[in-house]
């Protein structure tokens, strides 16, 4: 699970949730997969992310402060700032672990890669 | 036959009539007071248009990818999944960010490329048909697998430019709700696509299966689930806040030998009957009879037997600024009792442009020659 993908998951699905986001990760496999360098596919998904919760994704697979807590402006030029974006969010995969709901604590696994968001039916 | 659109009526959760029912033995015994009792326990939680049984068809579904030919009965889902992708390049945009929704083993997908989305979730119900989906043939589409249930999307409001959905639709219970959740993950602007059978599917298998379990049993229950009708689609789009509707229809007739290799497909599919109130056994007698029933009243004169699947097609998009509106009532310029004299009316309009135009411009070409 690319940090990508986490960036748009929440758990609002879950009844009495009202928020759900961001999930908290528990990574007990991470790997980092080489992908090729696009800067306008980047700055393009960068106008989209909610970058706080990408800081604090980072955070959880364990490369704290490695990204600016703030986008930086006029990023669109920016290589080496496009090229950390893309690292975090085309690069580093949670293969295996737990997306944890901010406000239940429910745990939704990932399993090579692919997070499982199915609710029970007395959870929806 | 319950359409997925409407609650059950209360007579199939009437509680007097179950308790009665249940003191008998034999109908204790049968599959239909467990999908009744079910239906029943659900009605009462509030849940009341609970008409499938989304575990068993996740069971259903998974137990195809364990088939070592599954890919052999996927052609109906192929060849709409393909119709589908024609309808995704038909729009000329590049979506940035799509979502394939019940992706099955990536009938759609797998038709997609870069210039037509370049990131790509692909979702479906079971994590056994998940794994063996193809990607798009495409490498370049950045694209990413999800198990998830269609009935609560877990994606953040505006994830997505474009959602598709292909042949997934029809198991979902409240297609209204889905619905409004495709909408709200979609961003403005943005556009779903899908496709799901409708009423019409099956049509010749269901009118067999009745006759026959009638004359040999003396009564029918449901053995093919319900499907939404056309007529209902446009008004749950609406209702989810939908514009600018495009809904058709396409029929696919396919031939089968007999009615035994088209159930055969139709479980390798997984497309198995899964409505809580299904009958789960058919005693050999009713089979053999709705076999002769469909040759019977269906037969293609070669010995084979057509079966109809009608799939509804729809496209709706997410409301924006930038979208075209209807002009404003009575702006219009031409009554529509004058439609019958149209190539007149048409005429007379260009005439009076003409004129308009002529008058516009106060000198003609050679004139301004001389001028200059």
């Amino acid at each position: 699970m690319k940090l990508l993908t986490h960036n748009m998951l929440t758990s609002k699905c879950l009844k009495g949730v009202t928020v759900g986001y961001p999930l908290g990760i528990l990574a007990k496999e991470v790997k980092v997969v080489e992908v090729e360098f696009n800067p306008e596919f980047i700055s393009r998904m960068i106008q989209k992310v909610d970058w706080p919760a990408l800081c604090k994704a980072a955070e959880n697979v364990g490369h704290m402060n490695e990204l600016p807590p703030t986008l930086v402006d006029d990023y669109e030029n920016n290589e080496e700032f496009l090229k950390k974006a893309h690292h975090f969010l085309m690069e580093i995969e949670v293969i295996n672990g737990d997306l944890v709901c901010p406000e239940t604590g429910r745990k939704f696994p990932v399993t090579d890669g692919i997070p499982n968001m199915l609710a029970n039916e007395d959870e929806v | 036959m319950i359409p997925p659109t409407m609650p059950p009526t209360s007579k199939s959760v009437d509680k007097s009539a179950l308790s009665e029912a249940s003191n008998d033995a034999t109908f204790q015994k049968s599959s239909f007071y467990y999908g009744a009792r079910k239906m029943s326990q659900n009605a009462m939680k509030g849940n009341v248009m609970n008409v499938f049984d989304r575990q068993a068809k996740k069971l259903q579904r998974g137990r195809t990818a364990m088939n070592k030919d599954y890919r052999v009965f996927n052609y109906l889902k192929d060849e709409v999944g393909y119709r589908l992708s024609d309808r995704v390049y038909d729009i000329n945009r590049k979506f940035k960010a799509g979502l394939d929704l019940g992706c099955g083993y990536g009938h759609l997908s797998k038709h997609l490329t870069q210039d037509a989305v370049e990131d790509l979730v692909m979702c479906d119900h079971s994590s056994l048909v998940l794994e063996k989906a193809c990607p798009p043939e495409d490498a370049t589409v950045n694209c990413r697998k999800m198990v998830v249930d269609e009935e609560a999307l877990p994606f953040e409001p505006e994830s997505f430019d474009l959602v598709m959905s292909s042949l997934s639709l029809h198991w979902v219970n409240q297609l209204p709700s889905t619905f409004s959740q495709i909408m709200r993950s979609l961003r403005p602007d943005g556009v779903f696509i899908g496709a799901l059978f409708g009423g019409e599917t099956l049509y010749e298998l269901r009118g067999s299966l009745q006759l026959g379990e009638t004359e040999r049993e003396g009564g029918f229950a449901a053995h093919i689930s319900p499907f939404a009708a056309i007529r209902d689609i446009g008004g749950l789009l609406n209702a989810a806040g939908f514009t600018m509707l495009t809904i058709d229809t396409d029929e696919l007739r396919i031939g089968y030998p007999s009615m035994f290799e088209l159930m055969e497909d139709l479980k390798g599919m997984g497309e198995n009957n899964a409505s809580w109130i299904r009958k789960l056994h058919l005693h050999r007698d009713t089979m053999f009879a709705a076999s002769a029933i469909y040759k019977e009243l269906y037969g293609n004169e070669d010995g084979t037997i057509p079966a109809t699947f009608q799939i509804i097609y729809l496209i709706g998009w997410k409301p924006d600024p930038s979208q075209p509106k209807p002009l404003e009532r009575g702006t219009g310029e031409i009554s529509i009792k004058d439609l019958y004299r149209l190539d007149e009316v048409v005429k007379n309009a260009t005439d009076e442009m003409v004129k308009k135009t002529a008058k516009e411009i106060p000198h003609s070409r050679e004139d301004d020659g001389e001028k200059r």
